[in-house]
């Protein structure tokens, strides 16, 4: 139980759930126009590799930012339009991608660099972390929310954003009727392809957000197979937010939390393998007991 | 519709060829490159030697890629060796395979078909290569480094697994960093240690079990710190884990986790006073990164190369003192296992205990220390062993 | 009535594979006016309107707005010339408010933001001004049908539509609801909106409508000022024959309780109790017909009843076993037959032939000594049912997809029929097939009944209870609340009161059921 009195327990938390975030974020843009995107992990895995190429050859950190977005992001909209105008089944379509980027992006890497494994012969940039004035003076909490990277504060910055315009916004309500029900909002005009088009880009900007903090936030350089998982663990956190992006937030750092305990249990000299269970063991029984929130909700509602 | 037939089939026999062009398109330009490359080193002797003694031992060395940094380019620096030393007796012949490991069983096949004495590979991808092909080719010797054959159930009298002591570099690592955790450059007085490991097996064990009775056999105060990513590249978690080591007082982490172990060099360097220590090549070298460089203590390694100079020097006196037809392990007393002992390492505990560290390995090599195997251990032994009970 | 407002001159839709759905149709409606469109199931209506709201693309003809030719390049066009339509299937977003589902692509703002109270405001100065009540507040998937069909009315005229076009509105509604329905719009009509009314029941055309135009098999055979026909005529018309809905039904003997359903428990995935303690009984020889607004529990004790779903609690007693024990094939091993509320989903196999889809119950009786299929005894079944129950098909091996609805009904209504059993379950047997087809099958239903075989018959239909029905049952919310056993002398009122939970029978009479 001391570790939970370790302020760098709680500031890994935060670390861990980041890319979950943008993960989850992703996940839900498309979820709420109706569109199950499984992309997430190769956009990462794209995003994440771009950006360490790009910002170690033109040694700027900003150029290298946009070039891994701007991949990430481009990669998803290839996977739309493979759903949605070849109408490949989205499952099949997601999961050819993933492979694709995981083996193309080694690929790159060896083109480029003569590597396989490692951006080690690349010196590339990262993002800076930030101290938070005020906050960083407060004891305790400022241990664990200051000093974080630029990133991480723009991940649970964009989940309230995101959270607004899904909820009070014209192009919300637009993502929501489209989710809903397509028909509904063809019948009333609004143009179910642009606005899927529309979400699949903002989850790809997403997703790449979460790949270029792996590889220039959260570490350093580009490893392959380093987004392991992450990309998919947001599908299960996508479903346990119910397409709520507060209730996302949540959901990664519940992620994270379970990291954090399985990385401290482990100095602990616990099972390894035990251990590397706990973060996806704790999604797991968050998703049923929500379900089961929900359920018992919905019948309350039926008896009003 | 036979014209439409034809061109479909051309189409798609074209389409195949790109496809095979761009998946193999290293391998192609090595297959040319690589044995230029042993003919400069050999060609005039190679002559030479056809001349006076007839035929020359031939030996290919299959490798995924020569310049790995890692344990494939040591077995290739090896085999230069060789030929250097044995320029009439020896004709080396170096394969790059590639990357795909689907394609290694071809070029084994290749290499014992074009007449090879002796066909050497590393690593555990080639455990069923080293396993079904020599029983085709009875004639031709074999030797796999770095993972063992089973040959209780197989008849393999012409093939030799090749291990190394790894607990024996890991005490040496062990004893550097209980040298290092109390010195004045280290990040605090704590007597932690960390070690991150990619998956509890018994190749990675070994480091660890070293690592913990060289760290005590130095101060037997010395706690350990383990942690195991859960594979060999979840990069971030490695580092997180050695971030929550660092938290915990661990100033030097031994990594033993594949691409993984670089988060934990980044980790290492991002804090003032905590050092890390590479394993399988010099990290110190193969970092460009001059922040992870600096952080990169000593490495653990395994010198296949000076191995493959014993074997063979060996082999030429008298092919029976090889022990083909069983696993052989490597060690110390052979310099096929070491540490890097450079400036940097110099610099971090200072050279009372340089000379100290190269101590240890000279008791080593004579046996008057003699370190636990991981493979003759049950894992309660081992985590006693790490817990220091 | 005003000037006229819409005229279509030659309209004429071939689809790409050839089908001609409506060829040369000519009709106009005045400002003000309700008009009908009446026809037969494939007539050509849906087709029709769909062209006119821009859905589909015209082939050849014109249509003519204010006396302007227009072309729809989508429905987003239609509406901007002022024509809405209320489809069937409701156009709304379950999660959105009402006012939200309202103002859906054409929301106010405030900045960045949706503005809600504007929104509100405007939701209920049109609901206001127009006399359709709504809770602009409440989430669309909260609110009744009826309500969300005024929403649907509601958004054509927020949108400007001044022609709206009502598919089938009633299909789903209770009399009363109808009732309140048919006033709204006749108040609509006074402020001069011009409505184009599609629907199968002719009494209601009769009732609400100025005048009708009559298709039939893709063409339009004549428009007609309601006053000046009788509903005979009109379905004359329709069919090109009389058609009487009405049936002398044999004098038969009522026999004992055959099936027993026995306080019956179900609640729904989304945790609505949908069979609330239902118990009722079937006597042999009877024809039960089930009333009741969709959606109060008819289908899920129908579907418990064959074996489909599984109850919570209770039992069905028949022939001394516990039907809710056993599997869908023993339940039809003991004498049930079922003919299914959705032909397509879950009535026949639409990609399979007729011929698979008619004797696939019957399977077991056509094996050889080897069990195996004895394909000379199918193709004798298949070939007498498809005569007998005159299913029009171009052979046994098309696909049943291929045929109309009403066809499709008719091949499984023969599947069903020929299976010897003692009891039919009957769950909207004519559900949107046409008049000539519905004919049929209620004849085919009082033949059965001829036979002492006993049924049971859930519809929306009052009518057609009313004519088949020996006995009706009213389901609301999951329990019987009503038992009417002269089912000559009730009526639509009367039924509407029970669907509605206004009324409800004493417990005694309940228990009798």
């Amino acid at each position: 139980m001391e570790m939970f009195l370790k302020l760098d327990f709680w500031f890994t938390v935060f670390r861990c759930a980041t890319p979950v975030l943008f993960a989850t974020m992703a996940a839900m843009i498309a979820d709420r126009s109706g569109i199950l995107n499984l992309g997430m992990e190769g956009a990462m895995a794209i995003a994440s590799l771009s950006g360490v190429l790009a910002s170690g050859f033109s040694g700027n950190l900003l150029v290298g930012g946009f070039v891994g977005l701007f991949c990430g992001t481009l990669f998803t909209m290839i996977l739309a339009y493979f759903i949605m105008n070849m109408k490949a089944n989205q499952v099949i379509a997601g999961i050819a991608m993933n492979l694709a980027a995981s083996g193309g992006s080694i690929f790159a890497l060896y083109s480029i660099t003569g590597d396989k494994n490692t951006s080690n012969s690349i010196q590339s940039k990262a993002f800076p972390s930030v101290e938070i004035p005020v906050l960083k003076d407060i004891p305790v909490l400022g241990d664990i929310l200051s000093g974080h990277n630029v990133l991480t504060y723009l991940a649970f910055i964009l989940a309230i954003v995101l959270f607004i315009v899904l909820k009070k916004t014209k192009f919300g309500f637009k993502v929501r009727a489209v989710g809903e029900s397509p028909e509904a909002a063809e019948s009333v005009g609004i143009k179910v392809h642009r606005v899927r088009y529309q979400t699949m880009f903002l989850s790809g900007l997403l997703a790449s957000f979460g790949g270029i903090y792996m590889s220039m936030g959260y570490i350093n350089r580009w490893t392959a197979g380093m987004i392991a998982g992450r990309g998919y663990i947001a599908l299960a956190t996508n479903a346990m937010a119910a397409g709520n992006s507060l209730l996302g937030m949540f959901a990664s750092l519940l992620y994270g939390f379970g990291s954090s305990i399985a990385i401290y249990l482990q100095n602990m000299n616990m099972d390894p393998y035990m251990v590397t269970m706990i973060p996806y063991l704790a999604i797991i029984v968050f998703y049923v007991l929500f379900s089961l929130y929900y359920r018992h909700k919905n019948k309350q509602h039926e008896s009003l | 519709m036979k014209k439409l037939l034809n061109k479909v089939v051309s189409v798609a026999l074209a389409g195949a060829m790109v496809l095979s062009m761009t998946a193999c398109g290293s391998s192609a330009s090595t297959a040319e490159t690589a044995p230029a490359e042993s003919a400069a080193a050999g060609t005039e002797a190679a002559a030479e030697t056809t001349a006076a003694t007839g035929d020359p031992l031939k030996i290919t060395l299959c490798v995924g890629r020569t310049n790995d940094m890692s344990f494939q380019q040591s077995a290739y620096e090896g085999v230069m060796k060789v030929q250097e030393l044995y320029p009439d007796q020896v004709e080396v012949n170096v394969v790059e395979m590639t990357d795909d490991t689907t394609k290694w069983e071809a070029a084994f096949y290749d290499a014992a078909d074009a007449g090879a004495d002796i066909i050497m590979g590393t690593g555990f991808q080639n455990l069923d290569n080293f396993t079904n092909i020599p029983q085709e080719y009875p004639d031709t010797k074999f030797i796999l480094f770095d993972q063992g054959l089973d040959f209780e159930a197989n008849e393999l009298p012409n093939v030799m697994g090749v291990l190394f002591d790894s607990n024996q570099s890991g005490f040496l690592a062990g004893a550097v960093a209980a040298y290092y955790t109390q010195n004045e450059n280290a990040a605090n007085p704590d007597k932690t240690l960390g070690f991150v490991g990619a998956m509890e097996i018994v190749t990675i064990t070994d480091f660890l079990v070293g690592y913990a009775e060289g760290a005590r056999y130095v101060d037997p105060d010395m706690q350990i710190k383990t942690a195991y990513v859960g594979d060999f590249v979840d990069t971030a978690k490695a580092k997180d884990q050695s971030k929550a080591q660092i938290a915990d007082g661990a100033d030097i982490i031994f990594q033993v986790a594949g691409g993984a172990g670089t988060g934990v060099i980044e980790a290492a360097s991002e804090v003032d006073g905590v050092m890390a220590i590479g394993v399988d090549a010099d990290q110190y070298e193969t970092m460009e990164d001059p922040a992870l460089k600096e952080a990169v203590i000593t490495s653990s390694l395994k010198r296949l190369d000076n191995a493959i100079v014993k074997i063979i020097g060996d082999y030429l006196a008298d092919p029976a003192s090889v022990g083909f037809g069983s696993n052989v392990t490597y060690g110390m007393e052979d310099d096929a296992v070491g540490i890097v002992f450079n400036d940097k390492l110099t610099e971090s505990i200072g050279e009372e205990n340089v000379a100290n560290v190269q101590a240890i390995l000279e008791k080593i090599k004579s046996g008057e220390i003699t370190v636990d195997k991981a493979s003759e251990l049950t894992s309660d032994e081992i985590n006693a062993i790490v817990a220091g009970e | 009535m005003g000037k006229e407002i819409l005229r279509v001159e030659n309209l004429t839709k071939i689809y790409p594979g050839g089908t001609v759905a409506n060829y040369k149709i000519n009709f106009s409606a005045d400002e003000g006016e309700i008009h009908a469109l009446v026809g037969e199931n494939g007539a050509g209506k849906s087709t029709l309107m769909k062209m006119l709201f821009g859905i589909e693309e015209v082939t050849d003809g014109k249509i003519f707005l204010r006396g302007e030719e227009i072309h729809f390049a989508n429905s987003t066009d239609a509406i901007a010339h002022g024509i809405g339509m209320v489809q069937q299937h409701m156009m709304l977003v379950p999660s959105l408010t009402v006012a939200e589902n309202l103002v859906l692509g054409i929301e106010h703002t405030t900045g960045l933001f949706v503005d809600k109270k504007q929104n509100v405001k405007d939701t209920e100065e049109i609901s206001e001004k127009y006399n359709l009540k709504v809770d602009a507040d409440k989430l669309v998937r909260d609110i009744s049908i009826g309500m969300k069909q005024k929403l649907e009315i509601l958004k054509t005229m927020y949108r400007g539509a001044k022609i709206i076009i009502l598919d089938e509105p009633t299909a789903v509604l209770a009399p009363q609801e109808t009732e309140e329905l048919f006033e709204q719009l006749l108040n609509l009509k006074k402020d001069g909106y011009t409505i184009l009314f599609i629907s199968h029941k002719l009494n209601e055309v009769k009732y609400l409508c100025d005048r009708l135009t009559v298709l039939k098999d893709g063409k339009s055979i004549g428009t007609y000022n309601v006053s000046d026909v009788t509903v005979e005529e009109i379905s004359n018309l329709m069919v090109g024959r009389d058609i009487t809905l009405s049936y002398d039904k044999d004098e038969t003997e009522i026999g004992d309780k055959i099936l027993t359903v026995d306080h019956l428990n179900f609640v729904d995935k989304f945790g609505t109790k949908k069979l609330d303690d239902l118990s009722f009984s079937l006597r042999s020889g009877e024809v039960l017909g089930i009333a009741g607004i969709e959606g109060n529990g008819q289908k899920e004790a129908m579907e418990i009843l064959t074996g489909n779903m599984k109850c919570d609690s209770g039992s069905i007693q028949f022939k001394g076993k516990d039907l809710t024990k056993l599997t869908i094939g023993k339940i039809r091993d003991t004498g049930i037959a079922h003919v299914p509320e959705d032909r397509n989903l879950d009535g026949s196999a639409p990609q399979m032939s007729v011929r698979d889809n008619i004797s696939a119950a019957s399977l077991k009786k056509f094996t050889n000594k080897f069990k195996l299929l004895d394909q000379k005894k199918i193709d004798e079944y298949c070939e007498e049912s498809v005569e007998k129950f005159k299913v029009k098909t171009s052979g046994l091996n098309s696909m049943i997809k291929s045929l109309s609805g009403g066809n499709v009904q008719k091949a499984i209504v023969a599947r069903e029929f020929t299976q010897d059993a003692d009891v039919i379950v009957l769950n909207q047997p004519t559900r949107g097939v046409d008049v000539g087809a519905m004919e049929f099958i209620h004849k085919k239903i009082l033949e059965m009944r001829s036979q002492k075989k006993s049924m049971v018959m859930v519809s929306a239909d009052l009518a057609e209870l009313q004519a088949l029905s020996d006995r009706i049952i009213v389901f609301y919310k999951g329990k019987v609340v009503g038992v009417i056993d002269d089912v000559k002398q009730t009526t639509d009122k009367e039924l509407g009161l029970y669907m509605l939970g206004l009324k409800q029978d004493s417990k005694e009479k309940l228990m009798e059921a």
